[in-house]
């Protein structure tokens, strides 16, 4: 028997398509990947909360089918789909960090019950770290990492202060908009 | 059962090498698409982490979620998706299959033709759990008979690789029954 003859036998095809398809796929990885994330997060949200697909479509007034694309990762979200998602979860699935700004000391005042009355900074300046700005006592401490829109803040009551001042002093992209100036030097000290 | 061609070269002396893929039912889709089918959707993915948590927390090392381990496989396969699209390019240069395939059997050293073989991403992953397993003709030629999320030791143990171990021993057989033993069999001439 011929190649040919062999071939038209088992009847060969050809799929020229999967190699320019998983290249799309590829160039589109991190919305992928967001999806996929999003998709795990509902599912397991449904187990916790013994709720079938279908009731999560009911309470979130969408189809079924569009339901089915959200978990299998295949759905291009809007804002408004991840609302109804999230009141038909009660949980957050998406989560933007607030812009980087100064904390006002009427903000952190009413927070903390605690009266303050000014900003202490430490920033790091490549090899050591150096106080600007006001010196007066403070009641929280935040971390903003220059380059990026992340910072995390912390109240002195509950944070692991010398922890994340660690984690802090590890990144040279960090900057330490400080807290209570006497306790952050002396930490900063230990830490040096 | 049919073979697909998914890429390789079209003419000249190394017509038809590259990958080929199985299809098994004539309306069906073939192997390679229905690994990559299933490897990229969550709920298959979460269903098979939630029935099989203690083999994959067994293999992570610790006691990882169902979630995080979710995403961790499909992470494996989009890197496994890389890796092929990587060869296939490369193709011309040299790069041949066995960059990513081996024998099944980790004692087989000789490589031989219809020989039953494993891909993963070796290289990029310390510990990969995914594997494609193909029917090598040569090293430029392998046909894809399927794949899997492999947690045990032998593929015996679980019945999702047993599944895939005899889906590559039929294979192989119905390529011996219809005369194909080298890559020249493969080839499709106008």
């Amino acid at each position: 028997m011929t190649t040919n003859e062999k071939l038209k036998k088992i009847g060969t095809e050809e799929d020229s398509n999967w190699i320019e398809e998983a290249k799309q796929d590829i160039r589109q990885s991190r919305i992928r990947q967001k999806s996929w994330k999003v998709a795990l997060r509902v599912l397991t949200l449904l187990r916790e909360k013994g709720m079938s697909q279908t009731d999560l479509a009911e309470q979130m007034k969408v189809s079924r089918q569009q339901v089915t694309k959200i978990v299998k990762g295949k759905e291009n979200l809007t804002l408004e789909t991840i609302d109804k998602l999230e009141q038909a979860l009660g949980e957050t699935l998406l989560d933007v960090p607030s812009i980087s700004m100064p904390i006002s000391e009427t903000d952190q005042a009413k927070d903390s019950g605690v009266e303050s009355t000014g900003l202490a900074e430490a920033r790091h300046t490549g090899s050591d770290w150096k106080w600007c700005g006001s010196t007066k006592q403070l009641n929280s401490i935040k971390i903003v990492y220059s380059g990026s829109a992340n910072y995390r803040d912390y109240s002195l009551a509950s944070v692991e202060y010398s922890r994340m001042l660690a984690e802090a002093i590890a990144s040279p992209r960090a900057e330490i908009v400080a807290t209570e100036e006497r306790k952050l030097e002396e930490s900063l000290c230990k830490m040096s | 059962m049919q073979i697909v061609h998914i890429f390789g070269s079209k003419s000249g002396p190394r017509e038809g090498d590259g990958l080929w893929a199985i299809k098994y039912e004539p309306d069906g889709t073939h192997a390679f698409r229905e690994l990559f089918g299933r490897l990229e959707d969550p709920e298959w993915i979460y269903d098979f982490c939630e029935n099989n948590l203690t083999d994959l927390q067994s293999k992570f090392g610790f006691s990882i979620s169902v979630e995080n381990a979710a995403f961790e496989l499909m992470k494996e396969g989009e890197a496994l998706k890389r890796k092929i699209i990587m060869l296939a390019q490369m193709a011309s240069t040299g790069q041949t299959l066995q960059h990513i395939f081996q024998p099944l059997d980790n004692g087989e050293s000789n490589l031989l033709e219809l020989q039953l073989s494993k891909g993963s991403v070796k290289s990029t992953i310390r510990n990969p759990k995914l594997r494609v397993y193909a029917v090598r003709m040569d090293e430029r030629t392998y046909v894809v008979t399927g794949g899997a999320i492999k947690l045990t030791n032998r593929m015996e143990e679980r019945p999702h690789t047993d599944e895939e171990l005899r889906k590559m021993k039929r294979v192989r057989t119905w390529l011996k029954d219809q005369g194909i033993y080298y890559r020249e069999d493969l080839i499709n001439q106008p």
